[in-house]
């Protein structure tokens, strides 16, 4: 039969067909088989394989072909080949014997192999691509690695720097939550003079100076145990029982729960400066006292001063009064002895002439008054001791006083007892004792009685005159003996103020003593205790 | 003001003169120059005894010493107060030191006159006719020239 017959019914499937004889020649072809050649039947039919494609002996399928027509063996293979118009094609080959030689049923695949080449291809690619990518991933990994490193380092390095330099700087140590020392540094070693050892695992009271009051404590662990900063200084004790002073500031180190797992404490030595600041109060109270002292001193001194002043108003006012009552008094008896013009009032004349004298003694003695106060003042005052007999000139002076005394209804009476020749300045015994009598007359009233008593030995003599009159107030007192001093029951009667203060100096020259006892209202006594020893001069 | 020298009318009626002076020389003295002049004089030695005797002797005019022991002329005035016979007698103070200033402002109100130590004879007469005048509206001695 026709070949062409016979396969017929391969004309219009969509695989190729085509039968190769033993010629090897194209005995049939199917229309798909001619495009898959790139041909045409009928520019195949009847033509060799090999004139028609140049080359095919070296094709894959050649061999498998020449096996089909000559052991009729059957196989199916893959071909790979260049179509005449350069591109590649692939055609899945079946070949079977037939009767005439070969069948060949081909199926192009070319499309497939294609996508598959290029699938291939693309997953090559990729996978190239993702190498590549892995690769610069690896490097970059790579480089990142080795910034971290070295920022790592350097961060590292900086924060032993710091350290460091904390270390250095100041004193620090840390603590955990409880308080147990776990790391110290080489200046709190020094500071507390104990060995890290020493120190490593004890609770931190070791330190503890016992100063600060418990409060304060409290408040410092309340503070940090609430994970706070706390601020302030501090006194600690060193293992030698010494005693220092620290700036501290306490870190807590918080763990994730936000609560403190060990304290930070950074101090600095302040010792110095509080010794200082105890020094500078300590001298400052000082000055405070003496600054108060001075106040006191300046206050007293100014109140002195016034009262010193109001004394010499009171003085000047008392001296015009004390000149001007004779002045008066000599005034009006001279204007009385104008109108005594006759032969028959001598005697008015005498009595007014007696007046004036006695005023003008008066003046004179008041004078003198203030004239022996400024040579005492001045020291120029001498003793001069004689040897005398004491009643007599106590009895002179009393008889001086006397008259006044009896004006005012006075007695002075006189006791004397003892070895009674003496030897002292006469002169100022008798000032003395003029002055203590006329006081007594003076300040008693009416109808008294004016008592003196001497008692005389080897030694000394004392004396004591002895009033009934308006006496010294107590607060007056501790005055009397003061210059222009005059006692507030005293103010309304004639005085100068300047008679004890004269009788005292005298005393005091005669390295005698003065003193008084007195009652305001009752009376005043007055005990003079003058040295009159032969052998005793000055 | 001085008015006259010498001596000068007076009326029988306003004669009588009392002194309080705590000083003998000057209350005798004063006294005794007085009593030449024609006055009736009594004279106490403090405030109290003063008052005593104005209230006994009516004088018509006081001279009162201001500082005595005792009862001094403060003394007088406020003890004057308490009787309105003493107490409308014109009173002359004299006084021989200067007086506290507020003492001197009571008195100048209180005072028909001052005279201070040492006085003449002229200075105290005249401020005797002074007071006495005053007080008797449309009797005055007539001073001689």
């Amino acid at each position: 039969m026709n070949p062409l017959e016979k396969y017929q019914l391969f004309d219009n499937i969509l695989e190729g067909v085509q039968v190769i004889d033993r010629e090897w020649k194209y005995c049939y072809l199917n229309s798909a088989a001619a495009a898959q050649a790139q041909s045409s039947r009928e520019n195949l039919l009847g033509k060799k394989l090999t004139d028609m494609y140049p080359g095919v002996e070296q094709t894959a399928a050649f061999p498998h072909i020449k096996k089909c027509l000559e052991e009729k063996a059957g196989c199916q293979m893959l071909n790979h080949f260049i179509l005449p118009d350069g591109k590649e094609g692939w055609f899945e080959l079946r070949m079977q014997s037939v009767e005439e030689g070969v069948l060949i049923l081909s199926f192009d695949v070319t499309a497939q192999k294609q996508i598959e080449h290029q699938l291939r291809k693309s997953n090559q690619e990729l996978e190239q691509r993702i190498e590549e990518k892995t690769e610069e991933l690896r490097h970059t990994h790579n480089r990142l690695s080795r910034e971290l490193e070295s920022r790592l380092q350097k961060s590292l390095t900086e924060t032993a720097d710091y350290k460091h330099a904390l270390d250095e700087s100041c004193i620090v140590a840390i603590t955990d939550q409880k308080g147990i020392i776990k790391h110290v540094n080489d200046n709190f070693c020094r500071i507390s003079k104990y060995a890290r050892e020493e120190l490593l695992g004890q609770d931190h009271r070791i330190i503890n100076s016992g100063y600060h009051p418990k409060n304060f404590i409290r408040d410092l662990w309340v503070t940090i145990a609430n994970g706070n900063i706390w601020r302030g200084e501090f006194k600690n004790k060193a293992k030698d029982g010494s005693y220092y002073w620290v700036d501290t500031t306490i870190v807590p180190f918080l763990n994730e729960k936000g609560k403190p797992y060990q304290y930070l404490a950074i101090r600095s030595d302040i010792t110095a400066r509080k010794k200082a600041e105890e020094e500078l109060i300590r001298v400052n109270e000082q000055l405070e006292n003496k600054v108060r002292e001075r106040t006191l001193e300046l206050t007293l001194a100014l109140e002195r001063e016034k009262e010193l002043n109001d004394m010499k108003s009171r003085f000047v006012s008392m001296a015009s009064h004390e000149f001007r009552t004779p002045l008066s008094a000599i005034l009006s008896s001279i204007t009385l002895v104008e109108h005594y013009t006759g032969a028959d009032q001598a005697d008015k004349r005498a009595k007014h002439v007696e007046r004036i004298k006695a005023s003008v003694k008066n003046l004179t003695n008041i004078l003198d008054e203030f004239l022996s106060l400024e040579k005492l003042e001045q020291g120029k005052v001498e003793i001069q001791p004689v040897v005398f007999d004491l009643k007599e000139a106590i009895e002179d002076a009393i008889g001086d006083i006397d008259s006044l005394a009896k004006r005012k209804g006075q007695h002075i009476e006189f006791r004397c007892e003892g070895e009674t020749e003496v030897f002292q300045d006469r002169r100022i015994l008798r000032n003395v004792m003029l002055n203590l009598l006329s006081n007594a007359v003076k300040y008693s009233r009416e109808e008294g009685t004016i008592e003196v008593e001497a008692i005389a030995d080897e030694r000394e003599v004392r004396i004591a005159v002895k009033d009934h009159g308006i006496g010294i107030p107590e607060d007056a007192q501790q005055h009397l003996f003061e210059k222009f001093f005059r006692a507030p029951n005293a103010i309304n009667i004639q005085g100068t103020g300047l008679g004890l203060n004269i009788v005292r100096r005298y005393m005091e020259l005669l390295q005698g003593t003065i003193t008084f006892t007195s009652r305001e209202n009752e009376g005043t006594t007055f005990f003079l205790t003058i040295p009159t020893q032969r052998n005793q001069t000055k | 003001m001085i008015l006259g020298f010498g001596c000068f009318y007076f009326y029988r009626m306003k004669n009588r003169i009392l002194i309080i002076e705590d000083n003998e020389a000057i209350r005798e003295n004063t006294t005794e120059l007085l009593q030449l002049k024609g006055f009736q004089v009594a004279s106490a030695k403090n405030g109290a005894d003063g008052f005593i005797e104005a209230r006994k002797f009516k004088p018509h005019l006081v001279l009162c010493d201001m500082l005595m022991p005792d009862s001094d002329g403060r003394e007088f005035l406020k003890m004057a107060k308490t009787d309105p016979h003493v107490a409308n007698v014109p009173v002359v103070f004299f006084s021989a030191g200067s007086l506290p200033r507020d003492a001197q402002q009571v008195l100048i109100k209180v005072a028909n006159g001052f005279l201070k130590k040492p006085f003449s004879e002229n200075e105290l007469l005249g401020i005797i006719q002074e007071a006495l005048h005053k007080t008797t509206g449309n009797q005055p001695p007539s001073p001689a020239a």
